[in-house]
């Protein structure tokens, strides 16, 4: 097996259907790219999936007896709940705020951003609730002993309206691999009927190849070699897409929420993990491709 | 060397056989010229021979080939033991002469040295050493002809095939094409050529072994193109 003659033959072929070349590495490009793209928003749903579990609070909001008398916790009913969730294994924390101090947690929450709200509500209308912070904020079995509690109105678990915020993300995930899907099945047919011109436009030399017995690998590999290279050139570009889109694209759109810590960023290590395997999956694709359609092409 | 016993081919495209119950034997060494008219299996034959199509039903052995039942690269290492010649050169438009030589070295995966030894020999005994730098299109005829030749035997094949080697060439020339495959016949190399041309085989006087509707109808030691005299 000779290398050489097989690499010189795949990059003569690249040359030889040049604009073929082109619209097969702009095309694998953009597959790639958008393939890496839903990967890599895989991986910002589930960063920013831990960034808000790690300020998840469960809130066990009291009846309003409790809410109108107690302001620190210190009555019977209070305690009872406190000491129960305070002894439960899986508890980080637990913080009791009065009906006053809720009151003024919601106005320093939406004063600014929904003034008529707050300003439509009055202070009746919360309730008094202890906050706790669970180990795994996915797991809420410590809170069941005070869940049927008779002081105990309702257990407000913030990781409900989490799992709305992230579905939007896997949304956004689910259409950039769909789009890729497309773009993948475009970079197919265009690799198939790349590997069909290039088998055409060489017939005479694999007709001389296959007359004094040249094996399969010197007659096919050239063609199934000029798909790949075309493939990782194409990958090459995605990558280099990625980072600028990151550095001129999405770190200035999102970089008020970045610093808000409201969604996790794509950092450069996301890109560099992403992209290899990104190549990877083209390359193999593209290999398989070009080998079916030269076999459909080739008689042996 | 290659034995043909019973050997019947029919294509999927045609009631009528190509080639029908043909037994024969040719030996080691020996020049033999398949004639008969178009259509009468000559080109059948060698495309067996090469496994380019495969029996019907009989059996083809050659050298240690037994060649209806090869599969995949032993098809390949079959080719390597045979030189093939078509009648209008296939000569690679874009290669010089010595690299349309080498290009059938190099696809088997024969060493750089091999190569750069064996491609100058072959053009040197083909008399075109001077002209290895040369495109095929700035070659006559004949000249495409020995270069086509020159590739077929560099492997040093043990059997050479030529499919009317003759047919696009005008007599003269044809003539150096005969010397030329009797002086690698002479070499110790089998040749089994199909030909119309009555000249060279009248004048060689070898084996002829004559098809007419994929029958064989003739098998001359000392032959003539025409009737045996």
């Amino acid at each position: 097996m000779k290398l050489g003659f097989v690499f010189r033959e795949a990059l003569r072929g690249l040359g030889r259907n040049i604009t073929m070349t082109i619209a097969l590495v702009i095309t694998t490009a953009i597959s790639l790219a958008l393939l890496a793209t839903g990967f890599l928003v895989t991986q910002m749903t589930e960063d920013t999936k831990d960034i808000y579990l790690d300020r998840v609070e469960v809130m066990i909001q009291f009846d309003e007896e409790v809410s109108a008398t107690d302001p620190d916790c210190s009555s019977e009913a209070c305690l009872e709940v406190r000491n129960l969730v305070e002894g439960a294994d899986g508890v980080d924390s637990v913080i009791y705020r009065s009906r006053e101090q809720s009151y003024e947690r919601f106005l320093e929450v939406f004063q600014d951003t929904d003034p008529q709200l707050a300003a439509e509500t009055s202070p009746d209308a919360l309730p008094a609730a202890l906050h706790v912070r669970l180990s795994d904020p996915l797991d809420q079995s410590p809170l069941e002993p005070v869940r049927d509690l008779p002081q105990v109105d309702t257990i407000v678990d913030q990781v409900d309206d989490l799992r709305g915020a992230t579905d939007n993300l896997d949304a956004v995930r689910n259409a950039t691999f769909l789009v890729a899907a497309v773009q993948a099945i475009a970079a197919i047919f265009l690799i198939a009927n790349m590997v069909q011109i290039a088998a055409f436009s060489r017939r005479e030399e694999m007709a001389i190849m296959r007359m004094v017995g040249a094996s399969r690998w010197y007659t096919q590999a050239p063609f199934v070699l000029e798909a790949i290279f075309a493939t990782l050139i194409g990958a090459v570009l995605a990558t280099a897409g990625l980072f600028l889109g990151k550095e001129f694209v999405i770190d200035k759109a999102l970089r008020g929420l970045y610093d808000s810590q409201l969604i996790a960023p794509v950092t450069t290590d996301d890109i560099w993990l992403v992209a290899p395997i990104v190549a990877i999956v083209g390359v193999i694709f593209s290999g398989i491709t070009a080998q079916i359609a030269l076999r459909s092409y080739v008689r042996k | 060397m290659i034995t043909f016993d019973s050997v019947t081919k029919v294509y999927s495209t045609s009631t009528r056989p190509a080639l029908d119950n043909i037994s024969l034997t040719i030996d080691k060494g020996e020049f033999v010229f398949l004639i008969g008219p178009s259509g009468s299996g000559k080109s059948t034959f060698l495309e067996l021979m090469i496994r380019e199509e495969n029996v019907t039903s009989g059996d083809i052995r050659f050298a240690d080939f037994h060649v209806n039942r090869l599969k995949g690269g032993q098809i390949n290492q079959l080719r390597r033991r045979i030189g093939y010649v078509f009648q209008d050169f296939r000569l690679l438009p874009k290669m010089n002469v010595h690299d349309n030589v080498a290009f059938a070295l190099e696809v088997i995966g024969k060493k750089r040295s091999q190569i750069t030894k064996a491609v100058p020999e072959v053009l040197d005994m083909v008399g075109l050493a001077a002209k290895a730098d040369r495109m095929p299109n700035e070659l006559s005829g004949g000249e495409q002809q020995r270069v086509a030749v020159a590739r077929a035997v560099v492997n040093r094949p043990l059997l050479l095939l030529a499919d009317e080697p003759t047919g696009n060439l005008d007599p003269e020339t044809s003539d150096g094409i005969m010397a030329l495959l009797s002086q690698i016949n002479r070499g110790g190399t089998t040749v089994v050529m199909s030909t119309h041309n009555a000249r060279a085989v009248d004048d060689m006087r070898r084996r002829v072994i004559e098809l007419h509707l994929g029958t064989l109808v003739r098998d001359d030691t000392h032959g003539v193109y025409g009737e045996s005299r």
